[in-house]
């Protein structure tokens, strides 16, 4: 039995992202370009891998077979967070700095539902669909055995760091109720994200305490592919659901000190 | 000459470098973490190739040391070549303030492209900290061995590249004449870009069936052919050829800015005006 408020709010999100896919084509040209960046900027990378194992067999251990999974991977994380969350998410910062998020807040709905799904993006989901197109070819090329464990294993820990990530990108966003202009935060937050494109491995000394520990990178392409690879340790199943856990915790308790520090654009 | 560019730097520009440096000023956060940004897929390419060397000395002709240097370089290269010009055109002639600039006693587009040097200028104070620590951190890999003319010709390509960049740009920009959803096109040319000028990989590591063509387009002369020079890649009958090649570019992209910004103009009605 689904709870009523669940239902409720299920109902409210496909009728915002049914509005929301009506706005998306109207321009049907736009849309179609959208859809071609997309995908042009996935060959791109493709491109990159490409000439590097032109000149290697593995980049840290890694396969060629083995880095579609890990960078298909990472496109899904990415897709599925960005179709829900990008397009309203992004616009926090324009909200606090107008005070239209005063309008948001007197609605008799979930200010954080309104302010992560109101809208949807169907070129992140494109991006989605890719990034599993990759995945599953990067398993059917390197003829690794994939049992059904491994395939729910992949799936918890998509969703860990789908979770870990929407976090991340929001307590980002959410610094703009005490700094004016953050937007460039989000290309910052984008660009940190792309370095999850490379295995966890690959990263030496300094680099590595940034993007491995300080930033937890990993859990958003190498832990999951690493399911699929064979790359997989026990402490994956626990590293990417404490992490999806302490961000959850963390955003929630900067969004109640962001919502009490707020004043309006008048304040 | 071309006369949306500034042919003497007199009062007008002087008073218009002065706004654009304030504004380029105005949110200095903003510009560090732009700064920031700008450093990371560099530093991606450079992790990624770091992990295929391993133990070996060269891969594809470049050393260790010299394939670092090469994405520091054009890395570095791009706050004097590169930028985001084509946007700011179509912004201005899609918000309409375009007319105002037209009546301005300057070359129509010097607010975009002198405003761009001027962020660029700025953005390369706040940068040279943050490559000091890269250089540091890749102090025993970088590989630079400089001669005066080897300064000079890479001076020379680089200002060349820079002005190949901005008529590219302009070109780009003033699509916005003909029609008003230019997002994803410039950022489509973007990623040509990117492949095209050397900045994803040294472009001789392509293979020839797609460096050809590459060859043939005008991006390898904005970033790709001026590192080239500054790293020593190139031989002196390559280097003189490259340069001619830029001089080619540079006399042809002019003229289809110039013909496409006369054809934009004619048809051009400001909005909201």
């Amino acid at each position: 039995m689904i709870p009523l408020v669940l239902r409720r709010y299920a109902r409210l999100w496909i009728y915002l992202a049914r509005r929301s896919l009506m706005t998306q084509v109207t321009y049907r040209g736009d849309f179609f370009l959208g859809l071609a960046r997309n995908a042009a900027t996935v060959a791109l990378i493709l491109v990159f891998y490409s000439v590097l194992f032109l000149r290697t067999s593995s980049i840290a251990g890694w396969n060629l077979s083995a880095l579609l999974i890990l960078y298909g991977s990472f496109r899904l994380v990415r897709g599925i967070l960005y179709f829900f969350a990008e397009d309203t998410i992004t616009a926090i910062p324009e909200a606090v700095r107008r005070g239209e998020l005063d309008f948001i807040l007197f609605k008799p709905v979930n200010a954080r539902f309104l302010l992560t799904c109101a809208q949807v993006n169907l070129g992140a989901a494109l991006n989605a669909a890719i990034g599993l197109g990759l995945v599953i070819y990067g398993v059917r090329t390197g003829h690794t055995a994939i049992t059904a464990g491994a395939v729910a294993g992949y799936a918890a820990l998509i969703a860990c760091a789908v979770i870990t990530f929407y976090n991340l990108l929001f307590m980002v966003m959410t610094l703009s109720f005490w700094v004016v202009k953050v937007d460039g935060l989000r290309y910052l937050f984008e660009e940190v994200m792309n370095m999850a494109g490379l295995p966890s491995g690959a990263y030496r000394g300094a680099l590595r305490v940034l993007f491995s520990y300080l930033l937890p990178l990993g859990v958003a392409a190498t832990i999951p592919a690493g399911v699929l690879t064979g790359h997989a340790t026990p402490g994956f199943y626990l590293y990417a659901p404490i992490c999806a856990l302490v961000s959850s915790l963390a955003s929630t308790w900067l969004w109640r000190r962001a919502l009490a520090a707020y004043t309006s654009a008048g304040g | 000459m071309i006369d949306w560019l500034p042919r003497r730097a007199n009062g007008p520009y002087r008073a218009l470098f002065r706004t654009c440096l304030a504004e380029s000023m105005t949110y200095r956060t903003t510009n560090l973490i732009w700064v920031v940004q700008g450093v990371l897929p560099p530093l991606f390419a450079i992790v990624a190739w770091l992990a295929i060397y391993g133990g070996r000395e060269t891969v594809g002709g470049f050393t260790r040391g010299e394939m670092i240097t090469y994405y520091l370089v054009i890395a570095f290269a791009w706050y004097v070549i590169g930028g985001r010009i084509n946007f700011q055109i179509a912004r201005a002639i899609k918000d309409g303030s375009l007319a105002h600039q037209l009546l301005k006693p300057y070359a129509a587009l010097a607010p975009q492209v002198l405003g761009e040097q001027c962020w660029k200028l700025i953005n390369l104070v706040l940068a040279l900290p943050l490559y000091l620590v890269l250089v540091i951190y890749f102090r025993h890999d970088l590989h630079l061995a400089l001669s005066a003319p080897r300064v000079a010709l890479a001076a020379i390509s680089t200002l060349a590249g820079a002005a190949i960049f901005i008529e590219l740009e302009i070109i780009l920009g003033v699509v916005a004449f003909w029609t008003t959803n230019t997002g994803n096109l410039f950022e489509i040319y973007d990623l040509l870009l990117i492949l095209a000028s050397g900045e994803l990989v040294p472009l001789s590591l392509f293979p020839n069936w797609l460096l050809g063509p590459l060859n043939l387009l005008p991006f390898r002369y904005t970033f790709s052919f001026p590192v080239e020079v500054f790293l020593g890649k190139l031989d002196p009958g390559q280097t003189a050829l490259g340069l001619l090649g830029q001089g080619g570019w540079l006399v042809g992209l002019g003229a289809l800015a110039r013909v496409l910004w006369a054809r934009g103009l004619r048809r051009y009605s400001a909005v909201g005006m």
